[in-house]
């Protein structure tokens, strides 16, 4: 069994009398250690398909294996905690925490972890932080830091309970295409270093041409990519040259 | 150990955001402290209102002697005299629901010092009590005559205002010496002005001495004044003066007895009887139980069986009492009134604050939840953070609201009371408010997906 494997994931939702079938027969397998980007037009399904691998929303059916364990049929508070030790979320929008110092933004998923104290929470922050290039910025809030060292704190906070796998919602829709390489370079770097799982949701081929593999969906279905060995024509397999990396800065 | 985590959590959010947790205890504050003032206030001044609706007398009962009557004829009130000092006293011991009390005989005569002369409408003899009946207890000059002075019938008086104008013309009184009827009496004390009372009559225009002086000294040198000044007379068995002029079939106050009986049992002989007995009822609220121990009491006393008519008659200040109640009512309902628009203020105040704090941070709640919170851990937070808040708003309401009237009391002078119930009124509803309230959004979203509350705008 491989690491991430979806089996005939279907996802309806009820709009009045309608049922609005966003995801159909999704079948899907991720090896750990991979860099996929999923892409699709907006209304394609792929946000809805991020929130199922994330495990922050159950499908209409189907079987979701994550590390041999069936999300599918865990309860909510179940898939909470799953969350919490397996996965990090990256957002477009940050989502940090307003007033709040750098350093705690980043502990703060851990006082949701059971058997970390206060104070190896605080030092575990600190030491990821330091790993991103913020150990100057601890005590900033997040008012007073740019646009990319936003992104690299809420990335310190995906790390910071050591998930095998890391999700990131357009992590660059907010930043202009400099900060955009960096981060995109962070994220390649841990997943050649530390072999985190990373997965890319974006709109944007430049982006999704940093990832080793690219799934496309279309209307609800998986389009490209459903192999590890298959690439989407439309987006080139090899990661992106220096050429490339030029034209996005 | 997962819920001591959500409550630092809390605590620590709290702490973070000072600027917000101000702003959202500041609508319990107001809330709390807007009802707590308006009711210290409102009943301090419904207390003052009807302490001196009271002061006007509206718990003064007045005993009254019977009415003799004779053949179909009687002679209307104070035509016999069967009220004695000891009555009074007896008031006092027996008279649960009876404040005070205070005997008082009266004559009118004239009043004269130096060159000038007045003839006062009320001369009374009567004890220091009789101002706390008639809540009349300040003097512009001097103080009261004292209980001493009756017991010795001392030539001492207090006297009202206008006698002060009419006889001394702008000279201190205190100390002077005045005339009544050739007796000479000490001013010891001046009375604060009262106006008039309810019939117009001046009440100012008054002298007060001890009892016993005006009775023995000046009513009893008076041949012309019978109806007041029979009793230092009286030695003999028979107390009635007038009954024996005129014999009747009204009440003899004791039994006929025959010599064996009287030697037998010696009674005691009435040497004084008084005009009337003035009391005070303990609260406007006592007084028909005021007037029955009064007339148990003197039939008791005055050895009335039961089927006999009463010698005695007790008239009390029906009106006033009614004015009284009924102010009392108003007052209590504008309250209540003022109470019910301020708890509605304050906690819509509370409802929208809470509202708007939780609701501005679904998206927080939305985050904590991606990174691993539980339902339950949301709550606990929100749940603390609501606690919290309006327990320390309310402390803060309290001590505001309090703070407020007692500023009200020492700046404006206004009377204040403390009000137990406004307080635990208050703040139980503004705290339940602020809890259910802040609690409210929360559970609302926590029972969202994450990824919306993500999303949340």
């Amino acid at each position: 069994m491989e690491f991430i494997e979806l089996r005939n994931i279907n996802k309806t939702y009820h709009m009045g009398d309608f049922d609005v079938a966003v995801l159909k027969d999704i079948n899907l397998a991720l090896h750990r250690g991979e860099l996929v980007a999923l892409t699709g037009a907006s209304g394609s399904g792929k946000s809805t398909l991020m929130n199922i691998l994330g495990c922050l929303d159950p499908p209409t059916s189907g079987e979701y294996w994550l590390d041999n364990e069936n999300v599918a049929s865990l309860s909510a508070d179940q898939r909470a905690d799953l969350r919490n030790r397996k996965l990090g979320f990256v957002f477009q929008n940050f989502n940090l925490l307003a007033r709040t110092s750098a350093l705690e933004n980043v502990a703060m998923p851990l006082a949701y972890s059971d058997g970390v104290s206060e104070r190896e929470a605080r030092d575990r922050a600190r030491e990821i932080l330091v790993r991103v290039g913020l150990e100057t910025r601890l005590d900033h809030e997040p008012s007073r830091l740019s646009g990319g060292q936003q992104q690299r704190v809420a990335i310190a906070r995906a790390l910071v309970n050591r998930p095998p796998i890391i999700f990131a919602d357009e992590p660059t829709g907010n930043l202009d295409s400099r900060t955009s390489v960096e981060i995109l370079e962070m994220f390649q770097h841990l997943n050649e270093v530390d072999g985190t799982t990373i997965i890319l949701v974006t709109h944007d081929p430049k982006v999704a041409n940093f990832a080793k593999r690219v799934i496309h969906i279309h209307d609800g279905m998986v389009v490209a990519g459903i192999f590890g060995a298959t690439q989407a024509a439309a987006f080139p397999a090899e990661p992106a040259t220096a050429p490339e990396r030029q034209a996005l800065s | 150990m997962k819920g001591v985590r959500t409550t630092r959590l809390a605590l620590r959010a709290l702490r973070r955001n000072p600027m917000r947790a101000m702003l959202t205890m500041l609508g319990i504050i107001i809330g709390v402290a807007a009802v707590i003032a308006m009711m210290e206030i409102g009943t301090g001044s419904s207390a003052a209102l009807q302490k001196t609706i009271t002061s006007m007398g509206a718990n003064v009962l007045l005993v009254l002697p019977g009415t003799a009557a004779s053949g179909g004829v009687s002679f209307g009130a104070g035509s016999v005299q069967t009220l004695t000092p000891e009555d009074c006293e007896a008031f006092l011991r027996e008279c649960p629901s009876i404040r005070n009390a205070a005997p008082i005989v009266r004559v009118r005569a004239q009043v004269v010092y130096g060159n000038r002369n007045w003839v006062p409408s009320v001369i009374q003899g009567t004890t220091p009590a009789f101002l706390d009946v008639r809540d009349w207890n300040d003097f512009t000059a001097g103080e009261s005559f004292t209980d001493r002075d009756v017991l010795n019938g001392n030539k001492v008086c207090i006297i009202g205002q206008t006698l002060v104008r009419e006889l001394f013309q702008g000279e201190s009184p205190l100390g002077k010496e005045i005339r009544v009827k050739n007796v000479s009496f000490r001013v010891v004390g001046v009375l604060v002005a009262k106006g008039a009372n309810m019939m117009g009559s001046d009440q100012d225009d008054i002298l007060l001495a001890p009892w016993t002086t005006i009775k023995y000294r000046v009513s009893g040198s008076s041949a012309t004044n019978t109806n007041t000044s029979q009793a230092t007379t009286s030695t003999g068995s028979s107390l009635n003066t007038l009954s024996n002029l005129y014999p009747s079939s009204a009440p003899s106050l004791y039994p006929q007895k025959s010599e064996v009986q009287a030697a037998d049992n010696p009674m005691p002989i009435r040497f004084a009887t008084v005009d009337q007995i003035l009391s005070a009822a303990v609260s406007p609220e006592e007084i028909p139980a005021a007037k029955q121990q009064i007339t148990d009491l003197l039939r008791e006393r005055h050895r009335i069986h039961a089927m006999e008519p009463e010698d005695f008659n007790i008239r009390d200040m029906a009106e006033m009492t009614k004015t009284l109640s009924s102010t009392t009512t108003l007052m209590t309902n504008l309250l209540l009134c003022v109470a019910l628009i301020s708890l509605v203020v304050g906690g819509v105040g509370i409802m929208n604050i809470m509202l708007v704090s939780v609701t501005e941070r679904t998206r927080e709640i939305g985050l904590r939840m991606a990174v691993g919170a539980r339902k339950s851990d949301i709550l606990r937070q929100f749940l603390v953070e609501a606690v919290v808040l309006c327990l320390a708003g309310g402390i803060l309401g309290i001590a505001l609201g309090h703070g407020g009237s007692k500023l009200v009391r020492i700046f404006l002078n206004w009377p204040v009371e403390t009000s137990l119930l406004a307080i635990v009124t208050a703040v139980l509803v503004s705290v339940s408010l602020g809890v259910a309230f802040g609690f409210y959004p929360a559970w609302k979203a926590s029972r969202l997906h994450p990824i919306e509350a993500l999303r949340y705008e």
